[in-house]
Protein backbone atom coordinates (compact mmCIF):
# COMPACT_ATOMS: atom_id res chain seq x y z
CA UNK A 1 0.00 0.00 0.00
CA UNK A 2 2.22 2.72 1.22
CA UNK A 3 5.71 1.79 0.17
CA UNK A 4 5.72 2.68 -3.53
CA UNK A 5 3.59 5.73 -2.96
CA UNK A 6 5.82 6.85 -0.10
CA UNK A 7 8.90 6.38 -2.22
CA UNK A 8 7.40 8.45 -5.02
CA UNK A 9 6.43 11.13 -2.52
CA UNK A 10 9.93 11.20 -1.11
CA UNK A 11 11.42 11.44 -4.58
CA UNK A 12 9.05 14.25 -5.47
CA UNK A 13 10.01 16.12 -2.34
CA UNK A 14 13.69 15.67 -3.07
CA UNK A 15 13.29 16.96 -6.60
CA UNK A 16 11.14 19.93 -5.64
CA UNK A 17 13.40 20.91 -2.78
CA UNK A 18 16.43 20.75 -5.09
CA UNK A 19 14.61 22.93 -7.57
CA UNK A 20 13.64 25.32 -4.82
CA UNK A 21 17.24 25.47 -3.65
CA UNK A 22 18.41 26.37 -7.12
CA UNK A 23 15.70 28.99 -7.48
CA UNK A 24 16.66 30.52 -4.15
CA UNK A 25 20.29 30.55 -5.04
CA UNK A 26 19.35 32.50 -8.14
CA UNK A 27 17.55 35.19 -6.10
CA UNK A 28 19.40 37.29 -3.65
CA UNK A 29 16.24 38.34 -1.78
CA UNK A 30 14.63 36.92 1.34
CA UNK A 31 12.95 33.53 1.40
CA UNK A 32 9.48 33.24 0.04
CA UNK A 33 8.07 31.34 2.97
CA UNK A 34 4.39 32.01 2.72
CA UNK A 35 3.77 30.37 -0.64
CA UNK A 36 5.47 27.21 0.54
CA UNK A 37 2.88 26.49 3.23
CA UNK A 38 0.61 23.65 2.13
CA UNK A 39 -3.14 24.27 1.85
CA UNK A 40 -4.21 22.27 4.86
CA UNK A 41 -1.75 24.14 7.08
CA UNK A 42 -3.07 27.47 5.79
CA UNK A 43 -6.61 26.30 6.54
CA UNK A 44 -5.53 25.21 10.02
CA UNK A 45 -4.12 28.67 10.75
CA UNK A 46 -7.19 30.38 9.26
CA UNK A 47 -9.39 28.39 11.64
CA UNK A 48 -7.36 29.68 14.58
CA UNK A 49 -7.68 33.33 13.59
CA UNK A 50 -10.62 35.60 14.45
CA UNK A 51 -12.68 36.44 11.36
CA UNK A 52 -11.27 39.94 11.22
CA UNK A 53 -7.73 38.63 10.86
CA UNK A 54 -8.87 36.02 8.37
CA UNK A 55 -9.98 38.77 6.05
CA UNK A 56 -6.75 40.61 6.53
CA UNK A 57 -4.78 37.53 5.51
CA UNK A 58 -6.88 36.75 2.47
CA UNK A 59 -6.56 40.29 1.22
CA UNK A 60 -2.79 39.98 1.37
CA UNK A 61 -1.94 36.62 -0.13
CA UNK A 62 -3.47 34.97 -3.18
CA UNK A 63 -3.10 31.38 -2.07
CA UNK A 64 -4.60 32.14 1.33
CA UNK A 65 -7.58 33.62 -0.50
CA UNK A 66 -7.79 30.51 -2.66
CA UNK A 67 -7.79 28.21 0.37
CA UNK A 68 -10.41 30.33 2.11
CA UNK A 69 -12.61 30.20 -0.97
CA UNK A 70 -12.46 26.44 -1.32
CA UNK A 71 -12.70 25.10 2.23
CA UNK A 72 -15.84 25.11 4.45
CA UNK A 73 -16.47 28.61 5.72
CA UNK A 74 -16.27 29.46 9.41
CA UNK A 75 -17.60 32.89 10.37
CA UNK A 76 -16.94 34.13 13.84
CA UNK A 77 -18.28 37.53 14.82
CA UNK A 78 -17.95 39.00 18.23
CA UNK A 79 -18.12 42.53 19.41
CA UNK A 80 -18.07 44.13 22.79
CA UNK A 81 -20.12 47.23 23.03
CA UNK A 82 -20.00 49.67 25.85
CA UNK A 83 -23.39 50.53 27.15
CA UNK A 84 -24.55 54.08 26.54
CA UNK A 85 -24.98 56.29 23.56
CA UNK A 86 -21.48 57.66 23.03
CA UNK A 87 -21.01 58.69 19.48
CA UNK A 88 -17.79 56.70 19.16
CA UNK A 89 -19.52 53.48 20.18
CA UNK A 90 -22.42 54.16 17.84
CA UNK A 91 -20.07 54.53 14.90
CA UNK A 92 -18.31 51.32 15.84
CA UNK A 93 -21.67 49.60 15.99
CA UNK A 94 -22.71 50.84 12.55
CA UNK A 95 -19.41 49.73 11.07
CA UNK A 96 -19.70 46.34 12.67
CA UNK A 97 -23.17 45.82 11.21
CA UNK A 98 -21.97 46.84 7.74
CA UNK A 99 -19.07 44.47 8.06
CA UNK A 100 -21.24 41.49 8.92
CA UNK A 101 -23.59 42.20 6.01
CA UNK A 102 -20.63 42.61 3.70
CA UNK A 103 -19.44 39.16 4.53
CA UNK A 104 -22.80 37.41 4.61
CA UNK A 105 -24.38 38.90 1.51
CA UNK A 106 -22.42 37.22 -1.28
CA UNK A 107 -24.53 34.19 -2.00
CA UNK A 108 -21.60 32.07 -3.09
CA UNK A 109 -20.24 32.18 0.47
CA UNK A 110 -23.51 30.98 1.91
CA UNK A 111 -23.37 27.68 0.10
CA UNK A 112 -20.32 26.50 2.01
CA UNK A 113 -20.94 28.06 5.43
CA UNK A 114 -20.16 25.39 7.98
CA UNK A 115 -19.88 27.31 11.25
CA UNK A 116 -21.44 30.57 12.34
CA UNK A 117 -20.68 32.23 15.65
CA UNK A 118 -22.17 35.46 16.86
CA UNK A 119 -21.24 36.80 20.24
CA UNK A 120 -22.60 40.21 21.12
CA UNK A 121 -22.93 41.59 24.60
CA UNK A 122 -25.93 43.66 23.83
CA UNK A 123 -27.56 44.49 20.54
CA UNK A 124 -30.94 46.13 20.29
CA UNK A 125 -31.57 45.60 16.60
CA UNK A 126 -33.29 42.22 16.51
CA UNK A 127 -34.32 42.68 12.87
CA UNK A 128 -30.70 42.88 11.83
CA UNK A 129 -29.85 39.60 13.48
CA UNK A 130 -32.99 38.01 11.98
CA UNK A 131 -31.67 38.91 8.53
CA UNK A 132 -28.24 37.49 9.23
CA UNK A 133 -29.74 34.29 10.60
CA UNK A 134 -32.02 33.94 7.59
CA UNK A 135 -28.88 33.81 5.42
CA UNK A 136 -27.37 31.30 7.78
CA UNK A 137 -30.51 29.16 7.73
CA UNK A 138 -30.28 28.98 3.92
CA UNK A 139 -26.80 27.56 4.11
CA UNK A 140 -25.65 24.10 5.09
CA UNK A 141 -24.53 25.36 8.45
CA UNK A 142 -23.39 22.60 10.79
CA UNK A 143 -22.49 24.55 13.87
CA UNK A 144 -24.30 27.57 15.22
CA UNK A 145 -23.12 29.47 18.24
CA UNK A 146 -25.25 32.42 19.35
CA UNK A 147 -24.75 34.59 22.40
CA UNK A 148 -26.81 37.76 22.23
CA UNK A 149 -28.51 39.11 25.33
CA UNK A 150 -32.30 39.06 25.25
CA UNK A 151 -32.49 38.26 21.56
CA UNK A 152 -35.60 36.31 20.63
CA UNK A 153 -34.54 33.40 18.48
CA UNK A 154 -36.68 32.98 15.35
CA UNK A 155 -38.07 29.58 14.50
CA UNK A 156 -36.34 29.38 11.11
CA UNK A 157 -33.22 28.19 12.88
CA UNK A 158 -35.20 25.39 14.46
CA UNK A 159 -35.73 23.86 11.02
CA UNK A 160 -32.12 23.75 9.92
CA UNK A 161 -31.70 20.22 8.62
CA UNK A 162 -27.91 20.31 8.51
CA UNK A 163 -27.35 21.60 12.04
CA UNK A 164 -25.21 19.30 14.18
CA UNK A 165 -24.13 21.58 17.01
CA UNK A 166 -26.26 24.31 18.53
CA UNK A 167 -24.99 26.53 21.31
CA UNK A 168 -27.23 29.24 22.67
CA UNK A 169 -26.50 31.73 25.42
CA UNK A 170 -28.44 34.54 27.04
CA UNK A 171 -31.18 34.67 24.48
CA UNK A 172 -34.92 34.02 24.56
CA UNK A 173 -36.59 31.03 23.08
CA UNK A 174 -40.29 30.39 22.83
CA UNK A 175 -42.08 27.84 20.72
CA UNK A 176 -45.81 27.97 21.36
CA UNK A 177 -47.18 26.67 18.08
CA UNK A 178 -45.44 25.10 15.15
CA UNK A 179 -42.88 22.41 15.02
CA UNK A 180 -39.19 22.03 15.60
CA UNK A 181 -37.21 19.82 13.26
CA UNK A 182 -33.51 19.28 13.88
CA UNK A 183 -32.84 15.81 12.51
CA UNK A 184 -29.03 16.07 12.54
CA UNK A 185 -28.55 17.79 15.86
CA UNK A 186 -26.09 15.93 18.05
CA UNK A 187 -25.02 18.54 20.57
CA UNK A 188 -27.23 21.12 22.23
CA UNK A 189 -25.97 23.53 24.81
CA UNK A 190 -28.01 26.26 26.48
CA UNK A 191 -26.49 28.73 28.90
CA UNK A 192 -28.66 31.30 30.65
CA UNK A 193 -31.36 30.99 28.04
CA UNK A 194 -34.88 32.16 28.87
CA UNK A 195 -37.39 29.51 27.98
CA UNK A 196 -40.35 27.73 29.51
CA UNK A 197 -41.03 24.07 30.27
CA UNK A 198 -43.12 23.46 27.17
CA UNK A 199 -40.50 24.90 24.83
CA UNK A 200 -37.62 22.94 26.27
CA UNK A 201 -39.62 19.71 26.28
CA UNK A 202 -40.52 20.22 22.63
CA UNK A 203 -36.97 21.08 21.72
CA UNK A 204 -35.43 18.05 23.39
CA UNK A 205 -38.03 15.68 21.98
CA UNK A 206 -37.63 16.99 18.41
CA UNK A 207 -33.98 16.05 18.11
CA UNK A 208 -33.86 12.33 17.34
CA UNK A 209 -30.07 12.29 16.92
CA UNK A 210 -29.32 14.24 20.09
CA UNK A 211 -26.46 12.83 22.16
CA UNK A 212 -25.11 15.65 24.32
CA UNK A 213 -27.30 18.07 26.21
CA UNK A 214 -26.25 20.92 28.51
CA UNK A 215 -28.80 23.01 30.36
CA UNK A 216 -27.05 25.60 32.48
CA UNK A 217 -28.75 28.28 34.55
CA UNK A 218 -31.70 28.70 32.24
CA UNK A 219 -34.58 30.74 33.58
CA UNK A 220 -38.27 30.23 33.16
CA UNK A 221 -38.21 26.54 34.05
CA UNK A 222 -40.41 25.15 36.79
CA UNK A 223 -40.38 21.46 35.91
CA UNK A 224 -37.76 20.03 33.60
CA UNK A 225 -38.68 16.90 31.66
CA UNK A 226 -35.92 15.37 29.62
CA UNK A 227 -37.19 12.74 27.26
CA UNK A 228 -35.03 11.50 24.41
CA UNK A 229 -34.25 7.96 23.25
CA UNK A 230 -30.69 8.56 21.99
CA UNK A 231 -29.36 10.96 24.58
CA UNK A 232 -25.98 9.85 25.94
CA UNK A 233 -24.81 12.67 28.16
CA UNK A 234 -26.74 15.24 30.18
CA UNK A 235 -25.57 18.12 32.30
CA UNK A 236 -27.85 20.41 34.30
CA UNK A 237 -26.82 23.35 36.45
CA UNK A 238 -29.48 25.43 38.11
CA UNK A 239 -29.80 28.25 40.60
CA UNK A 240 -32.85 27.09 42.50
CA UNK A 241 -34.42 23.72 43.32
CA UNK A 242 -35.74 22.31 40.06
CA UNK A 243 -37.85 19.16 39.71
CA UNK A 244 -36.26 17.10 36.97
CA UNK A 245 -37.57 13.91 35.35
CA UNK A 246 -35.23 12.02 33.12
CA UNK A 247 -36.48 9.44 30.68
CA UNK A 248 -33.53 8.49 28.48
CA UNK A 249 -32.87 4.81 28.01
CA UNK A 250 -29.44 5.32 26.43
CA UNK A 251 -28.22 7.94 28.84
CA UNK A 252 -24.71 7.07 30.04
CA UNK A 253 -23.65 10.09 32.01
CA UNK A 254 -25.52 12.67 34.08
CA UNK A 255 -24.13 15.56 36.08
CA UNK A 256 -26.15 17.94 38.21
CA UNK A 257 -25.01 20.98 40.09
CA UNK A 258 -27.43 22.89 42.27
CA UNK A 259 -27.12 25.97 44.38
CA UNK A 260 -26.75 24.31 47.78
CA UNK A 261 -30.45 23.50 47.68
CA UNK A 262 -32.79 20.59 47.42
CA UNK A 263 -32.26 17.90 44.84
CA UNK A 264 -35.50 16.99 43.08
CA UNK A 265 -34.39 14.56 40.46
CA UNK A 266 -36.28 11.50 39.36
CA UNK A 267 -34.85 8.86 37.06
CA UNK A 268 -37.82 7.44 35.23
CA UNK A 269 -36.02 5.17 32.77
CA UNK A 270 -32.23 5.36 32.74
CA UNK A 271 -31.13 1.78 32.71
CA UNK A 272 -27.92 2.55 30.82
CA UNK A 273 -26.60 5.19 33.20
CA UNK A 274 -22.95 4.55 34.07
CA UNK A 275 -21.77 7.80 35.54
CA UNK A 276 -23.65 10.00 38.00
CA UNK A 277 -22.48 13.19 39.63
CA UNK A 278 -24.48 15.29 42.07
CA UNK A 279 -22.83 18.32 43.58
CA UNK A 280 -23.81 21.34 45.66
CA UNK A 281 -27.23 19.90 46.32
CA UNK A 282 -29.06 18.39 49.27
CA UNK A 283 -30.59 14.91 49.33
CA UNK A 284 -31.43 12.17 51.79
CA UNK A 285 -29.33 9.03 51.90
CA UNK A 286 -32.38 6.88 51.40
CA UNK A 287 -33.27 8.79 48.28
CA UNK A 288 -29.82 8.15 46.84
CA UNK A 289 -30.05 4.43 47.63
CA UNK A 290 -33.44 4.27 45.94
CA UNK A 291 -32.06 5.92 42.82
CA UNK A 292 -29.01 3.67 42.69
CA UNK A 293 -31.19 0.59 42.96
CA UNK A 294 -32.81 1.63 39.70
CA UNK A 295 -29.50 2.15 37.89
CA UNK A 296 -28.01 -1.30 37.28
CA UNK A 297 -25.13 -0.11 35.07
CA UNK A 298 -23.86 2.52 37.47
CA UNK A 299 -20.05 2.46 37.77
CA UNK A 300 -18.97 6.01 38.69
CA UNK A 301 -20.79 7.75 41.46
CA UNK A 302 -19.88 11.13 42.84
CA UNK A 303 -22.60 12.26 45.18
CA UNK A 304 -22.33 13.91 48.53
CA UNK A 305 -25.23 15.73 50.04
CA UNK A 306 -24.52 19.30 50.97
CA UNK A 307 -25.94 19.19 54.44
CA UNK A 308 -28.88 17.32 55.87
CA UNK A 309 -32.26 17.76 54.24
CA UNK A 310 -34.89 19.44 56.38
CA UNK A 311 -37.55 16.94 55.59
CA UNK A 312 -37.47 13.58 53.88
CA UNK A 313 -38.92 13.42 50.42
CA UNK A 314 -39.05 10.83 47.68
CA UNK B 1 6.03 7.06 17.26
CA UNK B 2 5.28 10.72 16.89
CA UNK B 3 7.06 11.39 13.63
CA UNK B 4 4.61 9.51 11.46
CA UNK B 5 6.62 9.96 8.28
CA UNK B 6 9.62 8.30 9.92
CA UNK B 7 7.43 5.51 11.26
CA UNK B 8 6.16 4.85 7.78
CA UNK B 9 9.73 4.62 6.57
CA UNK B 10 10.44 1.91 9.14
CA UNK B 11 7.25 0.07 8.25
CA UNK B 12 8.15 0.16 4.59
CA UNK B 13 11.63 -1.16 5.34
CA UNK B 14 10.16 -4.10 7.23
CA UNK B 15 7.83 -4.83 4.36
CA UNK B 16 10.73 -4.97 1.94
CA UNK B 17 12.60 -7.35 4.21
CA UNK B 18 15.66 -5.21 4.57
CA UNK B 19 17.56 -6.43 7.56
CA UNK B 20 18.47 -3.45 9.66
CA UNK B 21 20.94 -5.12 11.94
CA UNK B 22 22.62 -1.84 12.79
CA UNK B 23 20.92 0.16 15.52
CA UNK B 24 21.41 3.37 13.61
CA UNK B 25 19.64 3.76 10.30
CA UNK B 26 20.05 6.67 7.96
CA UNK B 27 16.66 8.07 7.05
CA UNK B 28 16.59 10.65 4.29
CA UNK B 29 14.62 13.73 5.27
CA UNK B 30 15.32 15.99 2.35
CA UNK B 31 12.71 18.54 3.19
CA UNK B 32 13.79 19.30 6.73
CA UNK B 33 16.64 21.58 7.76
CA UNK B 34 18.75 20.45 10.68
CA UNK B 35 17.88 23.34 12.94
CA UNK B 36 14.08 22.93 12.98
CA UNK B 37 14.57 19.18 13.19
CA UNK B 38 16.63 19.58 16.35
CA UNK B 39 13.90 21.71 17.91
CA UNK B 40 11.23 19.20 16.93
CA UNK B 41 13.18 16.33 18.43
CA UNK B 42 13.59 18.23 21.70
CA UNK B 43 9.87 19.05 21.67
CA UNK B 44 8.99 15.43 21.04
CA UNK B 45 11.23 14.11 23.80
CA UNK B 46 9.89 16.67 26.26
CA UNK B 47 6.32 15.82 25.30
CA UNK B 48 6.85 12.12 25.86
CA UNK B 49 8.69 12.75 29.13
CA UNK B 50 5.91 14.94 30.52
CA UNK B 51 3.32 12.43 29.41
CA UNK B 52 5.18 9.62 31.19
CA UNK B 53 5.57 11.67 34.36
CA UNK B 54 1.90 12.47 34.58
CA UNK B 55 0.50 9.18 33.39
CA UNK B 56 -2.95 9.51 34.91
CA UNK B 57 -3.37 13.20 35.25
CA UNK B 58 -4.26 14.67 31.89
CA UNK B 59 -4.66 18.18 33.26
CA UNK B 60 -1.18 18.17 34.75
CA UNK B 61 0.23 17.04 31.41
CA UNK B 62 -1.49 19.90 29.64
CA UNK B 63 -0.34 22.43 32.19
CA UNK B 64 3.28 21.34 32.04
CA UNK B 65 3.24 21.23 28.26
CA UNK B 66 1.84 24.76 28.19
CA UNK B 67 4.63 25.99 30.45
CA UNK B 68 7.24 24.30 28.28
CA UNK B 69 5.64 25.70 25.12
CA UNK B 70 5.66 29.25 26.53
CA UNK B 71 9.37 28.98 27.28
CA UNK B 72 10.11 27.47 23.90
CA UNK B 73 8.34 30.32 22.15
CA UNK B 74 10.62 32.82 23.85
CA UNK B 75 13.66 31.11 22.35
CA UNK B 76 12.30 30.67 18.85
CA UNK B 77 12.51 33.53 16.38
CA UNK B 78 9.14 34.32 14.78
CA UNK B 79 10.63 33.84 11.34
CA UNK B 80 11.62 30.31 12.25
CA UNK B 81 8.01 29.39 12.96
CA UNK B 82 7.16 28.86 9.30
CA UNK B 83 10.13 26.51 8.90
CA UNK B 84 9.08 24.63 12.01
CA UNK B 85 5.56 24.31 10.66
CA UNK B 86 6.85 22.94 7.37
CA UNK B 87 9.08 20.46 9.16
CA UNK B 88 6.32 19.32 11.50
CA UNK B 89 3.97 18.96 8.55
CA UNK B 90 6.44 16.93 6.50
CA UNK B 91 7.15 14.65 9.45
CA UNK B 92 3.44 14.39 10.14
CA UNK B 93 3.98 15.36 13.77
CA UNK B 94 0.47 16.42 14.71
CA UNK B 95 1.02 17.91 18.18
CA UNK B 96 3.96 20.07 17.11
CA UNK B 97 2.14 21.21 13.98
CA UNK B 98 -0.85 22.23 16.06
CA UNK B 99 1.35 24.08 18.54
CA UNK B 100 3.33 26.02 15.94
CA UNK B 101 0.19 26.95 14.00
CA UNK B 102 -1.30 28.31 17.21
CA UNK B 103 1.91 30.25 17.80
CA UNK B 104 1.74 31.79 14.33
CA UNK B 105 -1.95 32.62 14.71
CA UNK B 106 -1.42 34.41 18.02
CA UNK B 107 1.64 36.19 16.61
CA UNK B 108 -0.24 37.71 13.69
CA UNK B 109 -3.56 38.32 15.45
CA UNK B 110 -4.68 41.91 15.46
CA UNK B 111 -1.49 43.18 13.87
CA UNK B 112 -1.04 45.63 11.00
CA UNK B 113 -0.53 44.36 7.46
CA UNK B 114 3.04 45.65 7.38
CA UNK B 115 3.78 43.49 10.40
CA UNK B 116 2.22 40.44 8.78
CA UNK B 117 4.16 41.05 5.55
CA UNK B 118 7.42 41.34 7.48
CA UNK B 119 6.57 38.26 9.50
CA UNK B 120 6.15 36.05 6.48
CA UNK B 121 8.85 37.83 4.53
CA UNK B 122 6.72 38.42 1.49
CA UNK B 123 5.25 41.37 -0.30
CA UNK B 124 1.57 41.06 -1.08
CA UNK B 125 1.14 39.18 -4.33
CA UNK B 126 -1.86 41.10 -5.57
CA UNK B 127 -1.35 43.77 -8.20
CA UNK B 128 -1.50 47.37 -7.07
CA UNK B 129 -5.03 48.14 -8.18
CA UNK B 130 -6.42 44.86 -6.83
CA UNK B 131 -4.85 45.42 -3.45
CA UNK B 132 -6.40 48.85 -3.07
CA UNK B 133 -9.81 47.45 -3.91
CA UNK B 134 -9.44 44.64 -1.40
CA UNK B 135 -8.23 47.02 1.27
CA UNK B 136 -11.35 49.10 0.82
CA UNK B 137 -13.53 46.04 0.90
CA UNK B 138 -12.05 44.87 4.17
CA UNK B 139 -11.21 48.24 5.68
CA UNK B 140 -12.86 47.25 8.93
CA UNK B 141 -10.24 44.57 9.56
CA UNK B 142 -7.37 47.05 9.34
CA UNK B 143 -8.54 49.32 12.12
CA UNK B 144 -7.72 49.18 15.77
CA UNK B 145 -4.70 46.95 15.41
CA UNK B 146 -2.00 46.39 17.99
CA UNK B 147 1.37 48.10 17.93
CA UNK B 148 4.03 46.01 16.24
Amino acid sequence: MGSIRAAIDRAAYMISSRMKQRKEEGHAKKTDRISVLPDRVIYHILLLLPTIDVFKMISLFKNWRRVWASFPLVLDFHHKFAYGTERHNQLKLIKFVEYVFLILMPRKHIARLSTFRLNLDYFDDDACIHTWLSFVAESNVEELDLAVSYYRLPQTILHARSLRVLKLAMLRLEVKFGSIMLPSLKTLSMNMVMLDDKTIYKLISSCPALEDLDINWCCGLSNLQVSNPNLKSLQVQHRCPLPIQIEAMNLESFAYKGNYDQCKIRFVACQALRSLSLSETVFAEQWLRDQISRLPQLKNLKARSWGIPEKLYH
Amino acid sequence: MKFCAVKQYFDDENNNNITSGASTTMIPLPNVESHPLAILITYCKKHLKIKANNADNKKETEKEMEQYEQELLKKVMPQELTELILAANYLNFKEALDFFCRAVASAIQNKSIEFVRKFFGLESDFELGEEEKLREEFAWSFEGVDED
